[in-house]
């Protein structure tokens, strides 16, 4: 599994882009993260926490409220990351791989849709 | 017998000797050396287990301060939690089942002591905390899984848990 070399959050722009160790850039907006979160109070439980998100959150359009501003991003052991959302919430671990599995360039979108 | 044995060696202890042991170990060194950074390198091939956090803060709307000559300020810092004491259970720490003195802890489907029992951890066992806390029933409760098969999970009471370092 390829892992980050680098995380930018960049919070004029709203996204945080990472940076994997094959060379690939994923850009996500605040937005979309909140709207992906991992942790079993957004999924619906904990046997849902592993799943990838649905192909309608990669079309919503971006969204500027606290829920969806990040206020602090910081590193989880090795293999992730947190974030808290200036409406408290903090409970959604990002894992690498589930990083990698959402990024939504077309590129990777397009891997995904066919399976790959 | 030991004077005897000393005067045979003697004769084989001479500077080319010595100097070439010193030599062969200084070579036994390097090579070791060079063993072990080449084994880190195939066990980390990123280069860094934690990637680089840069935090770039948000556009502020203060007006432009009148011309004047150019001084160097410190870049805002990255924010940061304080680290906790060690000890404290906290999302993502490893945690060990200790002091059921061989009962087992009884990981939970709510945060209750009401709630069915989904996998009876052994005294020992190491735990990863993903949730939590949650208060029920006078304890602290943490979701815990098994960091290495998934399937054993569940809610925990946290007095019977112990952190310890990444297994």
């Amino acid at each position: 599994m390829t892992k980050p070399t680098g995380i930018t959050v960049n919070r004029s722009r709203q996204e945080v882009i990472v940076q994997w160790g094959d060379g690939h850039t994923s850009l996500f907006t605040f937005s979309f993260l909140r709207r992906v979160c991992p942790c079993a109070e957004c999924r619906g439980g904990h046997d849902q926490m592993g799943l990838l998100p649905g192909a309608e959150v990669y079309a919503l359009p971006p969204e500027d409220t606290p829920a969806m501003r990040l206020r602090k991003l910081e590193p989880v052991g090795t293999y992730g990351v947190t974030i808290e959302w200036e409406d408290g919430h903090h409970y959604g671990i990002y894992q690498w791989q589930f990083l990698r599995d959402i990024c939504p360039c077309a590129e990777c979108r397009a891997q995904a849709e066919h399976g790959g | 017998m030991m004077e005897r044995l000393f005067e045979t060696f003697r004769k084989y202890i001479t500077l080319p000797v010595i100097a070439g042991g010193l030599l062969f170990a200084l070579g036994l060194f390097g090579v070791t050396l060079l063993l072990l950074s080449a084994s880190r390198g195939a066990a980390d091939p990123v280069g860094a287990s934690t990637p680089l956090i840069n935090i770039i803060p948000a556009s502020t709307a203060t007006p432009l301060a009148p011309m004047s000559p150019p001084t160097q300020t410190p870049l805002p810092a990255a924010p940061t939690l304080p680290p906790l004491p060690p000890g404290t259970i906290a999302v993502g720490a490893y945690v060990q089942v200790n002091g059921t003195e061989g009962d087992g802890l009884r990981l939970r489907t709510e945060a209750n002591l009401s709630s069915q029992v989904a996998f009876l951890a052994a005294e020992g066992d190491v735990y990863q905390v993903i949730d939590g806390p949650r208060q029920g029933d006078g304890y602290t409760w943490w979701y815990v899984i098994d960091p290495y098969d998934q399937s054993p999970q569940g809610w925990a009471v946290a007095t019977y848990l112990a952190v310890i370092q990444n297994p």
